[in-house]
């Protein structure tokens, strides 16, 4: 099983990929910008990458999707740059330039990587989450934890108001949201791994015994299709 | 070797209602020829410019963009001509000026003089690509490169410029996002 799908160890709390999905939708987010990041991989990207409702861009770097959201923003189409917060680190130039001082509603969701989700982000273990509020604080950009399922009402009404105000925004996701079942295989073009339908798809995927598990390929390359 | 103004000269000749983005060197040179609402300048970092272009031309398929993206601000988003290449915009047209400097910054050289930005397009899976360093092979082909299915890519290979005046205030005042949006939003 991939590392992505696997749920995070003693983790009895539950985040639902499809409520933030849901969300999104409820934003009126057309297009998803993203380098994949291991907290959000399973339960976000790998089902989005399958919706027909959104438009994925991935990019090679996070700061792309700085200047492709500003670009998108000038034809009022709705971006999300689904990125890890070693991303936004990278990126915080873009943000300070686009989103801050042209005011541009950059709207960013922030995978906390191997953050505990049982802390608060200022108090995680890792360095490189501690200073992420921090940061935000002092550039001015709002922002909201996403942590649990109660935090998921956050989601469209911060977005909504990062578009009114045209300023960015930064959701930050503390723990591996679920994947639902059906959404394990890989979308990329550049990729082909075995789908399987399920019954159940509010379930969450434990441990590699999961049937899910079984019956994948491995990954294979194809060339990009020029249009 | 080419003269940057005397390139955009001749693409202006060619340019009607297209979404020009371009920044420092280029932006100077490009302003130069004439103010226009559709004129894009506020990239806010260096080597965004391509990727600003892309979220233009992903906004509205239908509206042709052109970037004018200098060598150095190539050099710091060389990911976006994957990007670009992937998303496969058909209205993008993505001008590389190579003088072989970082001419708003002191025009010190940059990492390599040479590099082949034409070669890296190819590779990255452009539509289109093309190279020019006679002037006179540029204005004849200009239209022809705007008017092709993108993304399209163009090296212009031009001499560094005389020093210029970069009036920031100017290029990145908020009244030309403002009128832009507006234009982009009801383009009657």
């Amino acid at each position: 099983m991939d590392a992505d799908l696997l749920a995070q160890d003693e983790d009895r709390i539950e985040l639902k990929g499809s409520s933030i999905i849901a969300a999104l939708k409820a934003s009126a987010v057309e297009f998803i910008l993203s380098v994949p990041d291991i907290v959000t991989s399973g339960g976000l990207l790998r089902p989005i990458a399958r919706d027909p409702s959104f438009k994925l861009i991935r990019v090679c770097k996070e700061d792309e999707c700085i200047g492709i959201a500003s670009g998108l923003a000038y034809y009022d189409k709705r971006a999300l740059a689904l990125i890890q917060h070693t991303g936004f680190l990278d990126s915080i130039n873009a943000i300070r330039g686009v989103g801050v001082e042209f005011r541009q509603p950059i709207c960013m969701m922030i995978g906390l990587l191997q953050h505990d989700p049982a802390t608060t982000p200022r108090n995680s273990p890792r360095y490189g989450v501690r200073i992420i509020e921090p940061i935000l604080d002092a550039m001015g950009i709002p922002h909201h934890l996403i942590n649990e399922e109660a935090d998921v009402a956050k989601i469209a009404p911060a977005i909504e108001d990062a578009y009114a105000g045209s300023h960015p925004l930064a959701l930050l996701i503390g723990r591996r949201p679920s994947a639902a079942l059906g959404s394990v295989e890989l979308d990329s073009p550049a990729t082909s791994v075995h789908s399987r339908a399920s019954g159940n798809p509010g379930a969450t995927l434990r441990g590699s015994g999961s049937p899910l598990a079984r019956g994948r390929t491995d990954n294979k390359r194809t060339e990009n299709k020029m249009s | 070797m080419m003269q940057r103004d005397q390139c955009f000269r001749a693409l202006a000749r060619h340019v009607s209602d297209e979404v020009v983005v371009a920044t420092y060197s280029s932006a100077v040179d490009w302003l130069a020829l004439g103010e226009r609402v559709l004129n894009y300048f506020s990239v806010g970092a260096m080597g965004l410019d391509s990727s600003h272009a892309l979220g233009l031309a992903l906004g509205e398929p239908q509206r042709r963009v052109i970037c004018l993206q200098g060598d150095g601000s190539l050099l710091m988003n060389l990911g976006s001509l994957v990007t670009i290449a992937a998303a496969a915009p058909k209205n993008l047209v993505h001008f590389v000026v190579q003088n072989g400097t970082y001419e708003a910054n002191g025009s010190h050289p940059i990492p390599n003089t040479n590099v082949d930005f034409s070669a890296m397009a190819r590779a990255a899976g452009y539509a289109h690509v093309h190279e020019f360093s006679e002037l006179a092979n540029f204005e004849q082909q200009a239209g022809h490169v705007l008017k092709q299915a993108g993304p399209v890519f163009a090296t212009l290979h031009v001499e560094r410029a005389k020093p210029l005046t970069y009036d920031y205030a100017n290029l990145y005042d908020p009244a030309r996002r403002v009128a832009l949006k507006a234009a982009l939003r009801d383009p009657a």
